[in-house]
């Protein structure tokens, strides 16, 4: 019944651009920006050396591997994940904060290849330093960690991140793996028919949630600070802010209760550093200088002292 | 003593409101291997010297892909990849972000460093046994903004969208 309201997004892997949202697909406007330029190579698909053709085809491979779970399935998974999350930590009682972090998430997310997707951001009155991804675009971020950064941009590149993690389904190709696909089908397949207390779908949303706890696919986790660091960039943000948040942690080290969990379930600062600098070479250094936005971020998390414990 | 150019720079950052150059307050590190100092933050600036593996540096500021350091006798700009930042655990010192004191962080009772099953915060025990809580959920999904919002919000900042292709992270998966 609800199936077809995000149908559209299905096949989102970049090809499947609408020509009316040529923002929501960067690729394309890559294309357009640069295609008449000539950049000295044979290949049409070829900008500045990045292979944009190739790009899309790994893009593809993922997501052909997860045909079986239908996109408002995953969107329902999401939401009972969401839940149990929002059950583990309060939502910040500030509007004011919330609404901000939403506007900074959705433009990031609108340079995606999955621009459709409910994205739906939060801010979680909590002390821990942490951000969590559910599938289908619900995020959150600790107000712990949200104190550790120094700009937007670096807001940016933390929920780029995150928003990689569901473009790329690394949770679901998480649980598959654990589960099963059977038993992942099994309990997704009830959630459609409005039957979300039904034990088998409760299963799987609980064992989605126990994932934050033994953390992704080291792999994964390379690959979505890539991402995240070009998403931000795209979305025309400073994208070596995002090294800088990691450098940071690296800074305050994993002695802190608070990170705990978050050194735990990641690959070491160190590792993400070196294989984030591997990412980021020469096509980022031809990007134009890009903005950090301070002020405007100080100034929407100003009230934020008042609020916590 | 950093160079007439880099300080054009960053009065230029400042007037333009392109404030990409981060201070970091004197925080200390070392370099992860031998490194070019530079006189500005580009790849094409003038070379000061090459530093050598493991020196320490003091980190003043960033901008861009560029940290400003200072390493012994010399001053100049380094690629940020380069610098591994000590750990400066459980220590109140060098904690000068402002942002930071806004938010008022608990650095719990205890001043040691000891880390113990109860953590403070979001833990591991709430997500095992989770207890969803769908009227929060509820309310997350009404702070969910409109791609139109989105965009009117990044043109107050003159937010520009840059072309850029995902990259295939090295030694990853296929």
């Amino acid at each position: 019944m609800n199936q077809g309201k995000h149908q559209s997004s299905t096949d989102s892997s970049g090809m499947a651009c609408r020509v009316g949202s040529l923002l929501a697909c960067p690729a394309l406007l890559a294309l357009v920006l640069f295609g008449a330029v000539g950049c000295g190579s044979n290949s049409g698909f070829k900008i500045n050396n990045i292979d944009i053709g190739k790009g899309l085809s790994t893009l593809g491979h993922a997501k052909d591997a997860l045909t079986q779970v239908s996109e408002p399935e995953e969107i329902a998974l999401g939401q009972g994940i969401a839940a149990n999350l929002l059950g583990s930590a309060p939502l910040l009682a500030d509007a004011k904060v919330q609404n901000y972090v939403n506007k900074v998430g959705r433009w990031v997310s609108l340079h995606s290849e999955r621009p459709d997707l409910p994205w739906t951001f939060a801010v979680l009155d909590d002390a821990s330093t942490n951000a969590f991804a559910a599938p289908g675009g619900y995020i959150v971020i600790t107000r712990g960690l949200l104190g550790k950064l120094n700009s937007e941009a670096e807001l940016a590149g933390v929920l780029g991140h995150e928003i990689a993690h569901v473009l790329r389904r690394h949770h679901l190709l998480a649980l598959q793996k654990s589960s099963g696909m059977s038993a992942l089908k099994d309990g997704l397949s009830f959630v459609l028919t409005a039957k979300d207390q039904d034990t088998r779908f409760v299963k799987v949303v609980d064992a989605g949630t126990e994932l934050y706890t033994r953390g992704l696919d080291k792999e994964d986790e390379f690959e979505s600070d890539s991402m995240g660091a070009v998403l931000a960039a795209r979305a025309g943000y400073d994208p070596y802010a995002l090294a800088s948040v990691l450098q940071t942690l690296q800074r305050q080290g994993k002695d802190d209760a608070g990170m705990a969990m978050l050194f735990r379930t990641h690959p070491s600062m160190a590792d993400r550093l070196q294989r984030l600098e591997a990412a980021m070479s020469e096509s980022f250094e031809r990007l134009p200088p890009l903005p950090a936005i301070e002020d405007r971020f100080q100034h929407q998390l100003k009230g934020v002292a008042r609020t916590g414990p | 003593m950093k160079s007439a150019g880099a300080s054009w720079l960053l009065v230029l950052a400042s007037v333009t409101g392109w404030g990409q150059c981060q201070e970091l307050d004197g925080a200390g590190g070392s370099l992860v291997r031998a490194t070019d100092l530079k006189a500005e933050p580009y790849t094409d600036a003038r070379v000061l010297a090459v530093l050598a593996e493991n020196l320490r540096v003091t980190v003043l500021s960033r901008s861009a892909g560029w940290l400003q350091v200072h390493a012994g006798d010399n001053s100049g700009w380094v690629k940020m990849f380069s610098v591994r930042w000590d750990s400066q655990a459980s220590g109140p010192s060098g904690d000068t972000d402002g942002v930071r004191k806004l938010f008022n962080l608990a650095t719990t009772g205890s001043s040691g460093s000891t880390v113990t099953t109860a953590s403070r915060g979001l833990d591991e025990a709430k997500l095992l046994h989770p207890s969803p809580d769908p009227a929060a959920l509820k309310v997350m999904q009404a702070y969910s903004v409109p791609a139109s919002v989105a965009r009117a919000f990044a043109d107050e900042q003159g937010l520009k969208a840059q072309p850029l292709a995902y990259v295939k992270v090295v030694g990853g998966k296929s």
